[in-house]
Parts: C-alpha cells; structure tokens; sequence
C-alpha cells in the first residue's frame, strides 16, 4: 500500500448496556506509511469517532492489553500492520465490555489456581544459588508470554467451554514452573487437571502468538512429563498399549489392521514389501475402519490406474508413533520411527506418499527429531501427489461431479505442515464440483474435534466440536464435507450421525477417484 | 445532590496500595506481611512490565573491587548531588536483598556459564555490577514473580483496571480514596487506614515518550491535592534513543546505549564531542543533549533526530538481545540488524516525584509514597538499572511503614460530603452535549506545549510561554470539557477527561519549578543558565498547593555521605 491510498476500517460497535447485539461501523481513513491496526484506531478515535472504545497501553506489544481481531484473526494491534480493508473485532471467547474491550478478570482466577510462584521443598543451599544458564532455556521461552490472551481467543476447547481445558495460555504459565528446575511442585497434576489432554493439537494458538511461543511444542514437551509420570485418561492409556502389545493403535493383528486390502487382494498382494519408487503408507484409521478404508482403497486404485511403481508395507506397516507423541510417550515414539523407516529404508524407496496427515506431520517434523538424522526419502501428503499428477497433465478429471461441497482443512495438513492449496486446486479441477469456503478456513480452519487423542480421551469432547464443524457446513448448504484426513473424516461422520443432518463426509482421494471414474454421478 | 448507597460500594482496607506496577506490587507483598487486609487498586500494568532494564546492586557477588560505597558514589555522581542521600544508602544497602527475595518468588536472573550471576555494565557505573531478568521483558519477569507471590495470599484484594481520583483525608490523615472503575463506570469507595501511592511517572505530559498512555501523573496530582510537597519537578530524564518514526511507535526506546552507536546526519560519531571517554555510555542527560546539540545545530536528519546505528553487532545479536523490540521492527518492515534507525531523546523517567522522609513517607500522615512517584532517591539524574532496583526497595519499605502506621490507626470515618462532591465531578463529565472540546484534544495541547518549552533545552522565556498556555489551558479548556460519549463502559474520553486534570498539574507544576531553578543541573538544563550553581542551587525545588494555588520554596538536599568538591 502506497501513501495517499486509503484504508477502510470495519469495526463492531457494541454497548451491552444499550445494544441487543453489535453492529458494524465502517470508516475510511488516510493511509500513511507504516501505519498499523492501533494507529488507524487511534485515528479513528481523535479525528472520527470519539465514542470508540478499544484498549492499548505500551505501544510495542509488551503489555498484551491491545489484541483485537483483524479480519478474524487475533493481533496485537501496535505491531500489526494496517491491511487496506480490514474488519476489527473483539478478541473472542471474553465477555465484551464495550466495542473491541474485553473482560479479562475470569481468566484472572484461572491463572491464581495454577499456583503461579515457585514451590520448592528446601531452600536453595547458598545464594545467590548457581544455576546453569542451559536448564533455563526452556523456562525463559515459556516466560515470554505477556497475557494478551490471542491464544485464548482461537482455541476450539475454550470456544466450546472453559471446563474442559483452561487453554494454551494456561498450559504456558504452567510449563513456565514445570520447565523451572527449582520448582519441586507437581506441575503435572496441575497440568492434568487443567485439562491438557483436551487439548486437539490443533496449532492454532501457537500461530497467533505474537511473540512466537512455541506453544504446541511446550504442550508436548509437557504431555511427555505427565506421561513419564503415569498421569493420563483411561483412553490414552488403552491405545498406548495396544500400540505397544501390536504396533497399531486399535490394537489388532495384523491381519484385522489391514483390514482395507481383504477386498482388493487381487491387486495388493504382489504389491506388498516389493522394493519400488514409490511407498505409499496407509495409517492405522483408515487401514482398519471399515468405515474409512475406501480411503486406501481409492488411493491404491489410482496408482494402479497410472501404472505407478509402488509398494505398500501390508502387515510391516507399524503406527506412525503420532498418537504416542501426542500421549507423550516419547521413547516407544522413538522405536516405531526407528522400525517404519528401516522398513521403507529396505524397500530403496525414494518418496512416500501419506493418506493420513497425522502420519505424514510426524514423518515430516518428528521423525528428524527423534532419530537425530534427515529421511533419505521425499515425503507427500496424497494431495500433494495427486496435485502433482493434474499440474503434470498427467490427471484429467472427465467425469462431471454436480455436487456443492466445502473444504475442511486438517490440522495436521494445514497448519501444521502448510498444505493448504493443493487440496482445493484438485477439488477444483473436478467438472460440476462447486466449492464453498467455510468462514474459518485454511490456516484458520477449526478442528474437527478429532485431534490430540482427545478422540480416545474425551470422545464427547471430540463429538461437540464435529458437531460445530457439521453446523458450520449445514449454513452454507453444502452437500457434502470434503477433506484430507482420515481421522477428520471420521470424527465429521460421528458429528453428522449425532446430530441426525443428511451430510455426506468424503476424503479428497475418493472425490478424485470418483471423478475419475465414472462418467456421471 | 445525595448518593445513595448503592452507587458506591465501600471497601474496607487497612493498607490501600494505589499502583500495580513494581512499586506497588512490592508495596502490597510487604504490607500483607503484617496488615491484615491490603486492597491494590491499580489502572493498567504500568511501566515496570514493559521495562527491559536491569537491576543494579553490589551484593556478595560483586566484581573485585565493587563496593556499595561507590554504587553509592556513583548514584549522587550522577544525581548532580541533589539525591536524598539517606535513600541513596537504602537503596545500596538493601537492594541485594531484595533481589534475593525475588528470585525466592520464582524470578530468574541470567547466569554464566559457571552458574553464577551475569553482570553486565551499565552506563556511568564504575563497575559491572547489573544483575539482568531473562533479557528484554527483565520487568515482566519481575512483576510475575511478585503478581504470582500476591495470589498466595488472601488477606490480598486486587482491584484491576480502577483509577483512583482523589484522596480522602480526616482530621489530617489519609483515610482513603475515590476511584473509578474503568471498564463498567462503577464509583468506588475505598477506606484505609494508611495508603502507598506507586503510581509511577507521568511521561504523558510529553508528546514523545516511553511510558504507556495510562501514566498521566495521576499519583503527583493526587499527593498535591492531598497536600503533601511535590519536589524537584523540573528534573524529568530524557532517554537518548526514542523512536521517532514509525509515528505510531513515537518515543518508545529502542535498542541499548551499549550495543549502539549514535550517527549524526555526516556520520560523525558525535558523542565524541561531548564525552569522548565514555561516549554513548556517558549519563543519559549528557547523551540527550548530545543528541539535542546535533539536531539543534542543523546536524540532525529530515525528520530532526540522529542515527542509531546497531548494524555493527554480530548477526544474530540483536535478535538474541532484544527479541521483542527486533520482532516488532520486522513486523513493521524494518530490519535492525541492518539498517540504521531515527531516534531522539524521549520523556523517559520522573526523578521528579513526592517529597518523602527515608521511610518513604509523605508529610501527610499515613501516606507512603514508593518507586518513580517519590522523589529524591535519584537526585537531578538517574543512573541507569537503578529504577528496577529502586522499586522492589522502596516499595517494600514504603509498603511496610504503611502497614505500621495502619496498625497504630483507629476508628476513622469517611468524608461523606467531599465523597458527594468528588462522585458529582466525575460523572459531571457524562451529559452528551458537543459543544466543548474534548479531553483528548486538551491532552494534545498539554503535550505539545511540554514538548516545546520543557524538553532538553530550556529557557526562561519559553517557560514563561508555556506556563502562559497552561493556565489558559486550566482556564478556558478545563471547564468545556465534553465526551462524545455518556457510556459508562470503558469511556476512553471520560478517563481522559479525569487525566487532563492531573496532568495539567504536573505540567505546571514542572514548569514553575523549571523556571524557579536559575541554573542547568542534571536532566535540568536552562539554556540562559548553563552552569551549576552550588553556592545558589544546591537545594530541592518543593512545589505546594494552597487554597488551590501552587506555591514555591525550597528545601535542604542531605549530603550525610559525600559533598561536591
């Protein structure tokens, strides 16, 4: 934006004293130079409208007191540059006091319940006493946080209800004292009862934090101090062992796990353990439910459709070790890496294609991690593969899809990884599809519900927020919820059945095989 | 007009602490040690959390050779020998302690490599001797540990987001307060038996300044009308490097003297002219006028400031060394590491303040007053890091006296009258007529006429305009002020209407004594005084209120320690 230009400002006005519900008011103001979110309302307020009510105190994002909405995502609003339009709006999930202020004293309460101050059992021999600068690191990153509550706002649990979890800014302050090597309190019982394993790992907190806390990462550092410590729900514990008795999270043989290839053995079986360029790794959920497997199922039939080098790894498949992590097991985490990827290692694979997200998020990102070292294979998500495949001319979708479906992005897809284009350009692409975007989407998209294990920890939680998602795809009058993840997919069609809608839930590698497929449905 | 009950509520405390920054939180920690119920008030988080500053103190640490005596020296130094030397030795004296105890609170402060404390040095410290908070929210590392300190104990109330608008006196002593509150317009009552105000500075008064909007001089207002002595008001420091563009980010300091290098618009490393031995670490007064000097004489850039230059550090230095403020400038487009960036000195710190004895008691009865607000501590200068240490010491001080004094108290009633007519005044502003002018605007005036005559260069004759202007501001502005608004809830201009009160009366006050003091000391520099004038100045400025006028006198400095040669 050049100087001269000008700015338009939507802002929600609302006195709860005197107005049923808010309403919006728009200005236009100069732009100049530079100028962000806190300047154009301060302009707004000298020059246009004095009756304005917003909040700022230190003018460079340490007081926290000046987080609004911009255009639905929360800023602080003196470090945020002015976009040319822009729609402000009160932090969510706070009561409003007037306009963009909001009540932060309950959440006040919260943060006195999680005993704030060191605990120690004996005071330190001498002092000042020595401490090491390296075991600080940790707890120095925790204290960057300076309460402006922007992850509070976004977080799917908080939005539903403050029962359940008391949030990533919570889970911050608590981590601050867990990671404090003086600190003798048990931070983890504080953390379990604040309601940690609610949390969806859905990663929207940690990118709004406008100081960079690695939020999520402080979760599962944490989650892996709890589980160390033997304190996690009946339902964590179930798939943990069952990973550790069988290699999958339902616990099953191996044969029930490979549940998707009874019926299409004709073709998988000389394709399993063969070395190829290709591995195409399925996934525990959708290599057993009978619900998802048309997932692998289509995937495998469009490779065939291409005549694709490829093998899958059938009863050598483990988990992934994602629900471990997210459990905070971190050592069997470790020992599943290690097998999966001497597995695909022996194969002489060179890409590895994922149906899943959650297992192509922890083979991206964990993976190096835990083994200390870089894969020597190119990892994609399906998506990216098939979006590959139709940028390539190689894929032309011929059938004619009449169908209006949304997208919804999953977390461990969009956020966490980035892969957010490519599942819309294949949609696209696909004749009669006619797509329309949720409100919160891309790196906004809301959790499903079906992330964090809270799935296994909480499957009511899990149930609300599904059911949030289908009300979401009901208003836009869709017929269909398209994603990219089997265990959204999963989540969504427990939300549709509880909720008694006429929705159906489809995967974007079964919408592409579908379009392949047949001339008309 | 009658209020009834139920447009106030009266809350009862033995020891009211009004400032929830440092000072008063430090205040409250020590006075719920023996009272048995202390009520915080506090208007916003104040300056200590957004300070990323150090803590000076000469402890059993201290690097050889260091001493408390010549922290001691090197404060008065620095102070151009008007500190309150009996506080200065407080401070010295105590400030290891208290560092200590914070750290017991769960504060961390950086460590070397061998476990041991990191010093850093500090400008016109002799010695390594700053002890450093988690680097750049160094404040805020504090105030956690103090807030989560506070919320162990239940004889502690908190009110948040409340401006106190007056103090209630009887029969001469403290005996409580009137306060606002913020967010839904509640009037509130509070009755104490003693009081510790810790409401900081009032950088407000200054168009370009580092202290966040809420520090409008609200505690030197409310002393003044109490009747206790203001001193030494004309000594305001300037921090050399505020920002001056981007607009909206005007005055806020960036970046440390020790890792900068300050450029005029030829590229002269120019503090060599004015102290080539210490050069940008030099005290801050001389570094502001340093940079005061350049842009005065025609050496200073477009936009009439100097380079600050911190291109030379090691990639990655400075987004190690200050995360925040490198963070923010990319955010809005600028990199530090390498491009140069605008500043000049910005309204930084009060040393200005209340008048009080060496247990940070005012001269009214039962009213403490601790950290920036009270005077004397920091003479004509204050030397860097020694405001973090000021407030843990003298809030902890003030706050303790105040729980004595409280315990000694008994049987007080409140003012009902001067309650009805200080609830009239401030809900006097909420009828919706437009015809005034609003407070906000009245601010602006204030603020540029400071900015004019009261800055780094003084003269008797722009004093004499700016004071001019104020009193026409009190006399023709003051009484038209109208708020475009009759909501009760979160009413910015209603908040700033109240302010314009208060900072009109720091900003007179600053004047008059800028004028009364004919010579240049410290941060106080009279262009048609240049010189210090021991024979003549070495004594405080002590502003008072009579019958609604201010009256000027002076007062005896303690030089108990040491003496100009």
């Amino acid at each position: 934006m050049k100087s001269g230009g000008i700015v338009k400002v939507t802002v929600s006005r609302y006195d709860p004293e005197r107005d049923a519900k808010p309403r919006y008011q728009t200005y236009s103001i100069p732009y100049k130079e530079n100028l962000t979110v806190l300047g154009a309302l301060r302009y707004i307020y000298e020059r246009l409208d004095g009756s304005l009510a917003f909040n700022y105190e230190c003018r460079f994002g340490r007081c926290g007191t000046c987080a609004v909405n911009v255009n639905r995502r929360p800023v602080l609003a003196c470090k945020t540059l002015a976009e040319e339009e822009m729609l402000i709006e009160p932090l969510s999930n706070f009561p409003i006091i007037r306009d963009l202020v909001i009540d932060r004293s309950a959440f006040e309460w919260t943060i006195t319940r999680i005993r704030p101050f060191l605990e120690r059992i004996r005071p330190p021999k001498e002092e000042p006493e020595k401490l090491l600068p390296d075991s600080f690191e940790a707890y120095i990153i925790s204290s960057r946080c300076v309460r402006c509550y922007s992850c509070l706002s976004v977080c799917p649990i908080v939005t539903y209800s403050w029962d359940n979890y008391s949030g990533p800014a919570t889970m911050v302050e608590i981590s601050k004292f867990m990671f404090d090597p003086r600190d003798c309190g048990d931070r983890a019982m504080t953390a379990y009862s604040e309601g940690i394993y609610n949390c969806v790992n859905c990663m929207r907190c940690t990118n709004v934090c406008p100081h960079d806390i690695p939020v999520l990462d402080i979760i599962t550092d944490m989650r892996s101090e709890l589980f160390n410590k033997d304190y996690y729900p009946l339902g964590i514990r179930r798939v943990v062992s069952g990973i550790e008795a069988t290699g999958n999270i339902y616990g099953m043989e191996a044969d029930d796990r490979n549940f998707w290839m009874i019926s299409m053995d004709d073709i998988i079986s000389r394709r399993i353990s063969k070395k190829a360029k290709i591995a195409y790794y399925v996934g525990c959920v959708s290599a057993s439910s009978g619900r998802l497997t048309s997932i692998p199922q289509s995937f495998v039939r469009i490779m065939e459709r291409f005549g694709l080098d490829y093998t899958v790894l059938g009863p050598d498949e483990e988990c992934c070790g994602n629900p471990l992590i997210l459990s905070g097991d971190l050592k069997n985490a470790k020992r599943l890496a290690e097998y999966n990827v001497e597995s695909l290692e022996n194969l002489n694979i060179e890409e590895v294609v994922f149906s899943c997200p959650g297992c192509y998020k922890i083979f991206k990102s964990e993976y190096p991690k835990l083994l200390n070292r870089d894969l020597p294979f190119n990892l994609l998500h399906a998506t990216e593969f098939l979006a590959r495949l139709v940028k390539e001319r190689e894929l032309n979708f011929e059938a004619i899809l009449e169908k209006s479906v949304t997208y919804h992005d999953p977390c461990d897809l969009g956020r966490h990884v980035g892969v957010i284009k490519e599942p819309r350009m294949i949609l696209k692409s696909i004749p009669g599809l006619t797509l329309k975007e949720l409100p919160e989407k891309e790196e906004n998209c809301v959790c499903c519900g079906g992330g964090g294990m809270v799935m296994a920890s909480n499957p009511e939680l899990s149930l609300k927020l599904s059911q949030r998602k289908v009300d979401n795809a009901k208003a836009l009058n869709v017929e269909a919820i398209i994603s990219a993840c089997p265990a959204c997919k999963l989540n969504i069609m427990n939300g549709i059945n509880a909720s008694g809608e006429k929705l159906e839930v489809l995967d974007v590698i079964e919408v592409a095989f579908k379009a392949l497929n047949s001339t008309h449905i | 007009m009658m209020i009834e009950k139920r447009i106030y509520n009266t809350i009862e405390a033995d020891v009211l602490v009004i400032g929830g920054g440092g000072a008063g939180l430090m205040a409250t920690l020590e006075a719920s040690k023996t009272a048995t119920n202390t009520v915080m008030a506090m208007k916003g988080t104040g300056s200590t959390s957004i300070s990323s500053g150090a803590l000076a103190a000469v402890g059993p640490w201290h690097m050889e050779g260091d001493s408390r005596e010549i922290h001691f020296k090197d404060t008065v130094e620095a102070g151009a020998y008007l500190n309150e030397q009996s506080l200065v030795r407080r401070l010295v004296d105590d400030i290891p302690e208290k560092l200590l105890l914070l750290e017991r609170f769960g504060a961390y402060y950086e460590r070397g490599e061998d476990g041991n404390y990191k010093l850093e040095s500090a400008g016109a410290h002799r010695y390594q001797r700053s002890v450093v908070p988690p680097q750049f929210h160094a404040g805020r590392e504090m105030i956690k540990a103090m807030d989560g300190e506070i919320r162990k104990r239940s004889n502690v109330h908190v009110y948040r987001d409340v401006m106190v608008t007056k103090i209630l006196k009887e029969k001469g002593s403290v005996v409580g307060a009137t306060a606002i509150g913020m967010n839904f317009g509640n009037f509130l009552v509070f009755k104490a038996k003693s009081i510790v105000l810790a409401t900081g500075g009032a950088g407000q008064i200054y168009r370009i300044t580092s202290q966040p909007v809420l520090n409008t001089g609200d505690g030197y207002s409310l002393a003044l009308h109490t009747g206790a002595e203001l001193m030494d008001m004309e000594q305001i420091q300037f921090y050399p490097m505020g920002l001056v563009y981007p607009e909206d980010h005007q005055g806020i300091t960036i970046g440390q003297l020790y890792f900068s290098h300050l450029l005029n618009a030829m590229g002269e490393r120019f503090m060599e002219r004015y102290d080539p031995e210490r050069m940008e670490l030099s005290t801050r007064d001389v570094v502001a006028r340093g940079i005061y000097r350049e842009i005065l004489e025609g050496r200073g850039t477009e936009r009439g400031a100097v380079y600050c230059d911190m291109t030379f550090n090691k990639p990655e230095f400075l987004k190690r060394n200050m995360p925040m403020n490198h963070d923010l400038f990319l955010n809005l487009g600028i990199d530090v590491e390498k491009n140069i960036i605008e500043v000049k000195p910005t309204a930084h710190y009060f040393m200005a303040g209340v008048k009080v004895n060496n247990s940070w008691e005012s001269s009214i009865p039962g009213l403490f007053v601790s950290g920036e607000l009270a005077a004397g501590l920091h003479g004509a200068n204050r030397l860097e890091n020694n405001s973090l240490a000021d407030i843990i010491v003298s809030g902890s001080i003030a706050g303790e006296g105040a729980a004595r004094h409280a315990m000694r108290v008994e049987g007080t009633s409140l003012p009902e009258g001067e309650i009805v007519e200080e609830y009239k005044r401030v809900f006097g502003f909420l009828s919706e007529n437009n015809e005034g002018i609003r407070p906000s605007e009245v601010k602006e005036k204030i603020k540029d006429t400071m900015q004019e005559y009261a800055y780094i260069l003084r003269t008797g004759k722009g004093l004499e305009e700016a004071l001019k202007r104020l009193l026409d501001i009190r006399r023709n502005d003051r009484p038209r002020l109208t708020i475009p608004s009759s909501s009760i809830r979160f009413n910015r201009e209603w908040i700033n209407a109240l302010e314009v009160y208060c900072m009109l009366d720091v900003a007179e006050a600053t004047i008059r004594s800028a004028l009364f003091r004919t010579e240049s000391r410290g941060a106080h520099y009279r262009d048609d005084y240049p010189y210090r004038d021991d024979t003549n100045w070495l004594k405080h400025t002590i502003v008072t209120m009579e019958e609604g006028e201010i009256r000027l006198s002076t007062s005896l400095v303690d030089l108990s320690g040491t003496s100009p040669e």
